[in-house]
C-alpha cells in the first residue's frame, strides 16, 4: 500500500513538474516571439528563430533549477551558488552565439539570421531571464511549502481535537459512573434529598454534554459547575465534612476551557472523603487576578486506603494531556504529597 | 582637386545603379577584411565602350592636394587618406556622363568584392546646386570582382530584386528600411551583419544569386 502510495505521489510530482515546465516555456516563446519580432508581425523566420533561441535557454535554466538552486543555493552555499549563476549564464551565452553564427546554418539552409542581438544584450537577456526563472522557482517553492504547512497544521489540529474529544469521552462515562454511586448510595438510605440530588445531577450533566462541547467557557460556568458537584456529594457524605470552597475573582468571563477542574474535584472526592471518614477534608482555593489563574485542591489522604494505581491515576493524566493541548507552554501542573495530604496545584498564564 | 576634399561632406546618390543594386546605409566591409589589388588598377573599357579609370586612392588624394608625401598631408587629410588607403577611385565615363566612386575591395572566403560609394566631383558635376546636394545621402552598394588574368575583369552587383525575393519569403532577418515612393530597400544593418550576411549568402546553394542586371565586364585599354 505504502509502496503504491509513494508511486502515485512521485507519478503526480513528475506530472506537475512536466506541466509547470510546459507551461512556462510556452509563456516564455511567446514573450521572446513578441521581443524578436520589430513590427509585432511575427514571420515564419521569427518563429524559427525563437524557437532555436529558447533551445538555447533552457538547458542553462533546467541546470539553475535542478542542480543550482537543491545542491548549492538551497545548502546555503551562497557563495557558490552566485559563481556557478554566472558562469552558468557566460557558458550559454556563448554557446547561443556560436550557434547562432555556425550551426543554425547547417539546421536551416534557407534562412538568414543576421540582425539579432549583440553579445553584451544576448548576455543581458540570459541574466534577466535566469534571474526572473529562478524568482518563479522559489514563489513556486513558497507556494507549495506554505500549502503543504498549512495542510500540515490541518492535520495537526484535527488530531489534537480528536485526541480532545476522546479526552473528554473519557472524563464523561467517569463522571457518570461517579454520580451514578452516589445516586445509588442515597437510595440505598432511602433519603429524601434523592429528588434534588437527581435534579442537581441532571444541573450538572446538562452542562457536561452541552456547554462543554464548546471550545471554552466562563470562569463563572465552571465555578458554578464545581459548586453544584460540590453541593451533589455532600448529599452523601456527612454535612460535617471539611469541605472548603474559596474563590477570589476578579474576571467571571475569564475563558477557560470546560471541564479542566472537575476531574481534580472529583478526585479529591474519591480519593480523599473516602479515604478517611474521621478527618476528612478538602479544601479548594481558586484566584484570578490580573489574567493569572490559580487553583489549588488540597485533601486528605491515606495510601492505604488507596485503589490501585491504574484508577487513582486516569483524572490527572486526563487533566496533563488536555492542559498539554489547551494551555501549551503556558500553565504549571503541580502534585504534591505528605504522608497524609494530597495537594494539586494548577496555574495559568494566558496572554 | 575637390573631389576628395568634398566627399566627406557632400552625400550623393548613385544615378546610374539607384533602382537595381541592394544599398545600404553602412559599409559592406570591416577593416580587416579589406585587400588591396594591384591588377585592378588601370584603365578599362566595358561592353559598351564605356570608360573606367581606376586610381589607388592614395594616389588621388595625394596629387589632388599637390603633395608627395602622406606626411605632407595636413590632420584631417591624413586621417582620410589613412581610412580610405587600400581604396581606388573609379572614374566612369559613359556618353557624356560622368562619374566617380570611392571603391573599396575586400575578400570573404578568397572572393574579391567592391564596396561601392558615389562620391562628388565639382568638376564633372556641375548640374545641381548646392540646395539640392543638400538633400542626398551617398550609399554602399556591394559588388563581387572576378579577375581573369590581368585583362578581364567583371563586376556583379547584388540584385535589389534577389533581395528582395528574401525578404518577401521571410528568409531573412536582417535591418532594414524601404524608403521612398519606390519602396526602395535600405539596409541599415551594421557593417559586421552585413560581412555576416555576405558570408552566409556565399554559402547559399542558390546557384543564380549572383544573377544581376547590373553587370559589366572589363577589358583593359591601355
Amino acid at each position: 500500500m505504502n509502496n503504491q502510495s509513494d508511486r502515485s505521489g512521485k507519478m503526480t510530482i513528475h506530472k506537475t513538474v512536466i506541466f509547470n515546465n510546459l507551461l512556462l516555456w510556452i509563456c516564455s516563446f511567446v514573450f521572446f516571439l513578441f521581443l524578436f519580432t520589430e513590427d509585432g508581425q511575427p514571420k515564419i523566420i521569427d518563429f524559427i528563430y525563437t524557437g532555436s533561441f529558447i533551445a538555447t535557454i533552457i538547458p542553462p535554466v533546467l541546470i539553475n533549477f535542478y542542480i543550482l538552486i537543491p545542491q548549492l543555493l538551497k545548502k546555503e552555499r551562497y557563495l557558490f551558488y552566485a559563481l556557478a549563476f554566472i558562469l552558468n549564464i557566460l557558458i550559454f551565452t556563448q554557446l547561443n552565439i556560436w550557434f547562432f553564427e555556425h550551426f543554425i546554418d547547417y539546421v536551416f539552409l534557407d534562412y538568414y539570421f543576421i540582425s539579432y542581438h549583440s553579445n553584451i544584450t544576448l548576455f543581458t537577456i540570459f541574466s534577466v531571464f535566469l534571474v526572473i526563472t529562478t524568482l518563479i522557482n522559489f514563489s513556486m517553492d513558497w507556494f507549495y511549502f506554505n500549502s503543504k504547512e498549512n495542510r500540515e497544521l490541518k492535520i495537526k489540529n484535527q488530531q489534537m481535537q480528536s485526541e480532545l474529544t476522546s479526552l473528554r469521552s473519557q472524563i464523561n462515562p467517569h463522571f457518570l459512573f461517579n454520580s451514578l454511586n452516589v445516586i445509588y448510595a442515597l437510595a440505598l438510605e432511602k433519603k429524601e434529598t434523592i429528588k434534588d440530588a437527581i435534579v442537581q445531577l441532571s444541573d450538572i450533566l446538562r452542562y457536561v454534554i452541552y456547554d462543554s462541547s464548546t471550545k471554552h467557557v466562563t470562569l463563572k460556568e465552571e465555578v458554578t459547575l464545581l459548586k453544584n458537584y460540590i453541593e451533589f456529594q455532600q448529599f452523601r457524605h456527612q454535612q460535617n465534612d471539611n469541605i472548603t470552597f474559596n474563590c477570589n475573582i476578579d474576571d467571571e468571563n475569564y475563558p477557560i476551557y470546560p471541564m479542566l477542574l472537575l476531574p481534580l474535584v472529583e478526585n479529591s472526592f474519591k480519593y480523599g472523603i473516602k479515604g478517611d471518614i474521621d478527618h476528612t477534608f478538602i479544601h479548594i482555593n481558586l484566584i484570578l487576578k490580573d489574567k493569572e489563574f490559580m487553583f489549588d485542591i488540597e485533601n486528605n489522604y491515606s495510601e492505604s486506603l488507596l485503589e490501585t494505581k491504574e484508577h487513582s491515576g486516569l483524572g490527572l493524566e486526563n487533566i496533563k494531556k488536555n492542559l498539554e493541548i489547551v494551555y501549551p507552554k503556558s500553565h504549571e501542573f503541580n502534585i504534591s504529597k505528605t504522608k497524609d495530604t494530597f495537594k494539586v496545584n494548577l496555574k495559568i498564564i494566558q496572554p | 582637386m575637390k573631389t576628395i576634399k568634398s566627399f566627406s561632406l557632400i552625400v550623393v546618390l548613385a544615378f546610374l545603379l539607384s533602382s537595381c543594386v541592394v544599398k545600404s546605409l553602412h559599409a559592406f566591409y570591416t577593416q580587416d577584411l579589406l585587400y588591396f589589388e594591384q591588377k585592378f588598377i588601370g584603365n578599362w573599357l566595358d561592353s559598351e565602350n564605356a570608360h573606367w579609370k581606376i586610381l589607388p586612392f592614395t594616389e588621388v588624394i595625394l596629387k589632388e592636394n599637390q603633395k608627395t608625401k602622406p606626411s605632407e598631408l595636413s590632420k584631417d587629410e591624413l586621417k582620410l587618406y589613412n581610412s580610405y588607403k587600400a581604396g581606388y577611385v573609379i572614374y566612369f565615363e559613359k556618353d557624356s556622363t560622368k562619374s566617380t566612386f570611392l571603391a573599396m575591395p575586400f575578400k570573404i572566403n578568397n572572393q574579391l568584392f567592391l564596396d561601392f560609394t558615389p562620391i562628388e566631383d565639382h568638376e564633372i558635376d556641375q548640374t545641381h546646386n548646392e540646395l539640392y546636394k543638400m538633400h542626398l545621402i551617398n550609399t554602399h552598394s556591394l559588388a563581387k570582382l572576378d579577375m581573369n588574368a590581368n585583362k578581364e575583369a567583371s563586376i556583379k552587383w547584388l540584385d535589389e530584386d534577389k533581395f528582395k525575393a528574401l525578404l518577401d519569403e521571410d528568409r531573412i532577418k536582417i535591418k532594414h528600411e524601404k524608403v521612398g515612393f519606390g519602396e526602395t530597400i535600405l539596409l541599415t544593418a551594421t557593417s559586421e551583419e552585413l560581412v555576416k550576411f555576405i558570408e552566409k549568402y556565399m554559402g547559399s546553394e542558390d546557384e543564380d544569386k549572383w544573377k544581376t542586371d547590373v553587370e559589366v565586364n572589363l577589358k583593359r585599354n591601355e
